[in-house]
């Protein structure tokens, strides 16, 4: 029956042709909605992926970034030599938002991360840079910049800027890791611990300790040990990174799946309108059909194939042209390349939802096909 | 001689919003194989119920009907649908023709309901969907639409329809009713070839001149007065006092 439903299909074409339209705009919209949250989520999992492994020591009370975190160096130094910790990568830390800008777009501020020159991985992680990675032997201003923060402050890799009187000179520029949110790498600026206590006026002070456990010790164990050691102060761990962008992510999910369902639901109710528009005018036919020995279960096989095509080649044309229009979307909003692929993930998800749309679309009119009297069928006019 | 359509008694009634129309008082029918049986009445006369009952598209309230020898009252919905399909032809007086297929794939559609050993494969049945419109004269028409077609091929490709699952008699609903006297006359000519060529015709008609050389059974409230035997000499016009 499939070929008699294309054969239907073709025969009204306008209006064919203004549901396939409706049906492609609402899968547009769904692709599109669909990777704002892949790349959120894949965002935010790289975002995560620089705490990887990793524990913060900090202020009682202070949730992450720790830049709320004010703890006195001295404390730092204890922690540091304690046996859990693996001295050689770990380091203390200051974290302050940087006052001022001087960038194009006046952009939320950055945030400054001192640190040990040489113990730059303990916050970096694997993170590419270009240019320097370390700050040994580089000016006590030198500083390797996130990629929104490069952005955002205009500055190339040797470039110099000067930020309220604190004058800093990029020597390394990091790899875009994440969605840029606040509290990682892209809107960071690592220098010397020394220097970023001069620029945010914390003399002897750091927000953490960013520790890595000793080789023979778990995360667990490490926690558990510095927990009952220092029983004021907090251990930060991976686990609550998580949650905490759990935390900030789950209003943004439930509002875009919240969308995409209002979407699917229009795209039904479209092909569910057209569908009955076409069992009404096929009474007759339908009539004939029963008459001539159809069975119910083809004529609702017809039905539904009908429904299906309509879906599928707005669905078909609705995914090639997602790719295209994000990336034009992204020149919009600041991007300078067409970059984008379409994730598999995505796709598959998007054909999944035609394929739901185009079935149970056409559920309800070849239920009522069926319930059509063949007798009242044949005298309709 | 075989009996392909006895029905015994029948009745139909309709409740139509608390008032009783009974459609069909005690009516007993007997088409035997071979014959041009035409059912004349006037409107309201049960033409058209006996023509549903007949074409097993409805079931009477009372009495029994035999299709080529099985009860349809036993029979599930879609048992009398498979019935249709084997042993039934239907042609309309609107000619129901589906309009987004071309004539070929019309006349092949029937056979997609058939099942079990009946079944044919697409080649077969295309095959034969094209050797049923040679019969009737349009194998040049086959891959034209419907609606490019004048009333009267349209009727000839619903006759080929209705052959072509070889069916034990053909229902026509007044087939003539939408064509002109010419058409008609080709119509009737035809049907009369598809029936010296052995198939059964039941035919409902308004039209006397086309009950020529057919037997007429004559329906008026829901009874039949049956006429056996009433066909006529060739070139000999019934008129209604004959009958």
């Amino acid at each position: 029956m499939i070929d008699i439903a294309f054969k239907d299909f073709k025969a009204k074409k306008s209006r064919a042709a203004m549901c396939i339209i409706g049906v492609m705009a609402c899968v547009l919209l769904i692709g599109v909605v669909n990777i704002v949250m892949y790349e959120m989520v894949s965002g935010l999992k790289g975002d995560l992926g620089t705490v990887n492994g990793k524990l913060y020591f900090e202020q009682n009370g202070t949730s992450f970034p720790p830049s709320g975190s004010i703890i006195d160096e001295s404390i730092g130094n204890n922690v540091l030599n304690q046996s859990v910790v693996n001295t050689q990568t770990s380091t203390k830390a200051l974290f302050a938002p940087l006052q001022g800008s001087v960038s194009d777009t006046g952009d939320s501020p950055t945030m400054v991360v001192g640190v040990t020159p040489g113990k730059e991985q303990a916050f970096i992680g694997n993170t590419t840079v270009n240019g320097k990675s370390s700050l040994v032997g580089e000016s006590d201003n030198a500083v390797i910049i996130g990629s929104e923060a490069a952005k955002d402050y205009n500055v190339t890799l040797g470039s110099t800027f000067t930020v309220n009187d604190n004058k800093f000179k990029v020597v390394g520029i990091m790899k875009k890791v994440g969605t840029g949110w606040p509290l990682t790498i892209d809107n960071s600026m690592v220098m010397s611990l020394a220097y970023a206590q001069n620029v945010s006026d914390r003399p002897n002070l750091i927000s953490t300790v960013i520790i890595t456990p000793n080789g023979q010790y778990s995360a667990q164990e490490v926690e558990n040990n510095l927990q009952s050691a220092y029983p004021k102060y907090d251990i930060y761990t991976e686990a609550d990174t998580q949650k905490t962008i759990d935390k900030n992510l789950k209003g943004v999910m439930v509002f875009m799946n919240m969308v995409i369902v209002m979407i699917f639901a229009v795209s039904m109710v479209l092909i569910m309108n057209v569908m009955m528009m076409s069992v009404k005018e096929k009474t007759k036919d339908i009539g004939t059909m029963r008459a001539i020995g159809t069975k119910k279960r083809s004529i609702m096989l017809l039905i539904i194939y009908e429904s299906l095509i309509l879906s599928s080649i707005g669905g078909i044309i609705g995914i090639l042209l997602i790719s295209p229009i994000y990336n034009v979307l992204g020149i919009f909003m600041g991007a300078t390349s067409f970059n984008f692929t379409m994730p598999p993930s995505v796709v598959l998800q998007v054909a999944l939802i035609v394929l739901v749309i185009g079935t149970f679309s056409g559920l309800l009119p070849a239920y009522l096909a069926n319930k059509i009297s063949p007798i009242e069928a044949l005298r309709y006019e | 001689m075989e009996n392909l359509v006895n029905g015994n008694s029948l009745y139909k009634t309709y409740d139509l919003g608390g008032i009783q129309v009974n459609a069909l008082r005690g009516l007993d029918i007997n088409v035997d194989k071979g014959e041009f049986v035409s059912i004349m009445g006037p409107s309201g006369s049960g033409k058209s119920t006996l023509m549903n009952i007949i074409g097993c598209l409805d079931t009477p309230t009372e009495g029994d009907l035999f299709i080529d020898g099985k009860k349809t009252s036993s029979m599930t919905e879609s048992e009398l649908t498979k019935l249709r399909a084997e042993k039934i032809g239907f042609i309309f007086q609107t000619f129901n023709l589906l309009p987004a297929l071309t004539v070929r794939d019309n006349v092949e559609f029937p056979m997609r309901n058939l099942s079990g050993n009946k079944k044919l494969d697409k080649s077969s049945r295309r095959k034969r969907a094209e050797q049923c419109l040679e019969s009737v004269g349009l194998g040049h028409r086959m891959n034209y639409l419907p609606a490019k077609l004048s009333g009267g091929e349209r009727q000839r490709v619903a006759i080929a329809r209705a052959l072509v699952n070889k069916p034990k008699f053909i229902l026509a609903d007044e087939p003539t009713g939408n064509l002109d006297s010419e058409a008609t006359d080709n119509i009737m000519q035809l049907l009369h070839n598809v029936n010296q060529s052995g198939t059964t015709i039941i035919m409902v008609t308004h039209d006397i001149e086309t009950t020529k050389n057919t037997r007429i059974l004559k329906i008026k409230d829901g009874a039949i007065e049956d006429i056996k035997n009433r066909y006529m000499e060739p070139n000999t016009v019934p008129t209604p006092n004959s009958i």
